[in-house]
């Protein structure tokens, strides 16, 4: 490889081959898409590990470039689901929507690896700019709006990091991107910009507004990256830090509530993950070897079942229009592939043994409970057969089966097939033979997940949660689907401060009105009284005889003497 | 609705078979703990059953409480949007 190619980031490549994308057009620009993620995935593997690429920009050294054991494996993860997607998104004939997925994979890849605050600041922007543009490629007023709101949340994080990492600066002098922890102002807003991101209870809701109004595509794309660079930063900087226990437990439970009532599936998939960002950061939280390990597996897994199930949602999207539950049902029959490749994802989300998830969550529980934090163990298991409750169930069953809505549309493209096949291939991969990816997890495993008590218990866990569904459907306390909007907290800024500003901006204009006119007639008034006084026929205005001046004169001469003699 | 004949897997007869083979399914996984020893980091997650009966109790619990929220925070499709639901992402309808 070229002298020059080893020093650029990893990612660069994407970003500079998407520059070329709308030159190509039709085989070509296929052809040119699937080996960009190919390339750089060469490129990745080139580089020996260690810091490697420095600049000096305003007396400042940066760290372009650094390569370690966590940095590298999501490194990987990035370029499988890269790669993934370019195959899902083949079909497409829209230049927009594939630049700015390579630019936001270039700029989610660029951050990973970058080793100070500065550059990791640059990239952040980047992801945050360039993926708007897959909201924005939907091409409608709703689509515009939730990009908006998208974007100002997420270049708001931008500017908190950017404020956190000068007052870290001026703290410590130090910008590396190393552990931060909680307890300095630069520490606690780089927090801030990170928790935002990941989408933590209350700043979470940018992730469920935003991603079901991207396009189909974009909707795969963006679940991959975003989010999962928020766990790595917090991983690298947060690791430890007692507080992200009890944020992830709550990240775990309370979106699944959202999940159970909400009618459109893909944003059903938003609750579900961000129900499993939350055990990622529990295990961020916790920061012994085994949790870190553990959110870093989980990562790998989720990144893939994640993508597996929007791209098994996307298709049925663009097969028939719609991704409301209310709308859709027994597709199982016209959709057969996707719906087995859905089957399989929500086995992975779901933890069932042989399938991803199982290999990986259950480290994270067992360090929880290593750590003897029981009450989050059990929030945690609750949430466990909550997933398996809505995303597991709840999304094949609506989708596909439930009843039959009329719907008689043709199987997934060809590409669409493949790409889920490759996703669901390799959930099931890692289920069976969890190794591989053991072996390359930041420390080292001893961790056996098919014991004869996990694999028990844990399709216990799950089964019941099965008859609990069955049972609840057969008695009809299931909530059925509703086309319905749900109030979540971007209620709060799309109604209620809209809201209260435009009654600000009433009552102010209200008052400007009332000044006005005060004014207004505060002025009449005064033209009146002045043209009274001094007009001709005014006190000072007409023209007085001598001897009556001459009067006044006296008259002002001896009081000014008395007010002389009472002063002395 | 429509008729099952064409996709027997709705046939609610079917599934109320599932249920039913999902309760066997159940009460013998659950007897199941009595034949091997269990390796756990609590006293109480040895008892019989113990993951199967939690499972069961939360998602019944997340349902319900479901029920409650929707009742809380459900709108109109349109509530943010007066110009309907139409408005998706549908353009790539082939």
């Amino acid at each position: 490889m070229p002298e020059i190619v080893a020093t650029l980031p990893p990612g660069s490549l994407l970003i500079l081959g998407a520059l070329i994308v709308p030159l190509l057009r039709g085989r070509m620009q296929q052809v040119w898409l699937l080996a960009l993620p190919l390339l750089s995935a060469a490129h990745l593997l080139s580089m020996p590990s260690g810091t490697l690429v420095h600049a000096t920009v305003a007396g400042q050294e940066l760290t372009l470039i650094r390569v370690d054991g966590l940095s590298l494996l999501w490194g990987y993860i990035f370029h499988i689901a890269a790669f993934l997607m370019a195959i899902y998104a083949l079909h497409l004939k829209d230049g927009i929507q594939h630049v700015s997925a390579l630019v936001y994979i270039g700029g989610a890849l660029g951050a990973v690896f970058a080793g100070d605050l500065v550059t990791l600041f640059i990239y952040w922007e980047l992801t945050a700019i360039s993926s708007v543009f897959l909201i924005w490629a939907s091409r409608n007023e709703r689509a515009y709006q939730a990009g908006m709101r998208y974007l100002v949340i997420q270049v708001g994080s931008g500017v908190l990091l950017l404020a956190g990492t000068v007052i870290h600066l001026k703290e410590t002098g130090s910008i590396e991107f190393g552990h931060i922890g909680l307890g300095s102002t630069g520490g606690n807003l780089i927090f801030a910009a990170f928790g935002i991101k990941c989408a933590f209870p209350l700043l979470h809701n940018w992730l469920e507004d935003a991603y079901p109004e991207a396009t189909v595509t974009g909707t795969v794309v963006l679940s991959a990256f975003t989010t999962k660079l928020a766990v790595y930063s917090l991983a690298r900087g947060y690791a430890g830090t007692e507080e992200l226990i009890w944020i992830g437990a709550i990240m775990t439970a309370f979106p699944i509530f959202f999940a159970v009532i909400e009618n459109d599936l893909r944003r059903v998939l938003a609750y579900s993950l961000n129900n499993q960002l939350g055990f990622m950061v529990v295990g961020v939280g916790v920061g012994t070897e085994l949790a870190l390990n553990g959110t870093a597996a989980h990562a790998f897994a989720h990144i893939l079942y994640k993508a597996l199930l929007f791209m098994s949602m996307g298709a049925v999207l663009y097969r028939t229009g719609t991704a409301n539950g209310s709308d859709l049902g027994g597709l199982y029959k016209s959709m057969p592939w996707t719906a087995t490749f859905c089957g399989i994802g929500a086995a992975s989300i779901s933890a069932f043994p042989l399938f991803s998830g199982f290999v990986t969550k259950s480290l994270i529980l067992t360090a929880v409970a290593d750590q003897h934090h029981t009450v989050v163990f059990l929030v945690l298991l609750f949430a466990s057969a909550g997933v398996f409750h809505h995303s597991g169930i709840k999304i094949p069953y609506f989708a596909f089966f439930s009843h039959d809505s009329g719907k008689r549309c043709k199987e997934a493209p060809l590409n669409m097939l493949i790409a889920m096949g490759i996703a669901s291939a390799l959930c099931i991969g890692i289920g069976v033979w969890p190794q591989p990816l053991y072996d390359i997890l930041p420390f080292d495993v001893n961790y056996d997940a098919y014991t004869t008590t996990h694999v028990i218990t844990q399709l216990q866990l799950l089964l019941y949660s099965a008859l609990a569904f069955g049972f609840l459907q057969l008695t009809g306390l299931y909530p059925p689907e509703l086309r319905s909007t749900n109030l979540d907290t971007d209620w709060v800024y799309r109604k209620a401060l809209p809201a209260v500003t435009s009654a600000a901006m009433r009552a102010g204009a209200r008052l400007r009105e009332r000044a006005i006119s005060s004014i207004g007639r505060g002025l009449i008034t005064m033209s009146g009284r002045t043209r009274m006084l001094f007009d001709t026929h005014g006190v000072f205005g007409r023209t007085w005889t001598v001897g009556n001046a001459a009067l006044w004169a006296a008259i002002v001469l001896v009081a000014f003497m008395v007010l002389h003699a009472v002063g002395r | 609705m429509k008729d099952h004949s064409e996709l027997p897997l709705l046939d609610p007869k079917f599934g109320r078979k599932l249920f039913w083979i999902l309760v066997v399914i159940c009460v013998g996984l659950g007897l199941s703990d009595l034949l091997y020893h269990k390796h756990t980091h609590y006293e109480w997650e040895g008892w019989v059953d113990f993951y199967g009966i939690y499972g069961f109790v939360g998602c019944v619990f997340l349902v319900l409480a479901a029920r409650v929220l929707r009742k809380l925070v459900k709108r109109d499709e349109d509530y943010y949007h007066s110009g309907g639901p139409g408005l998706g992402p549908k353009q790539e309808k082939v």
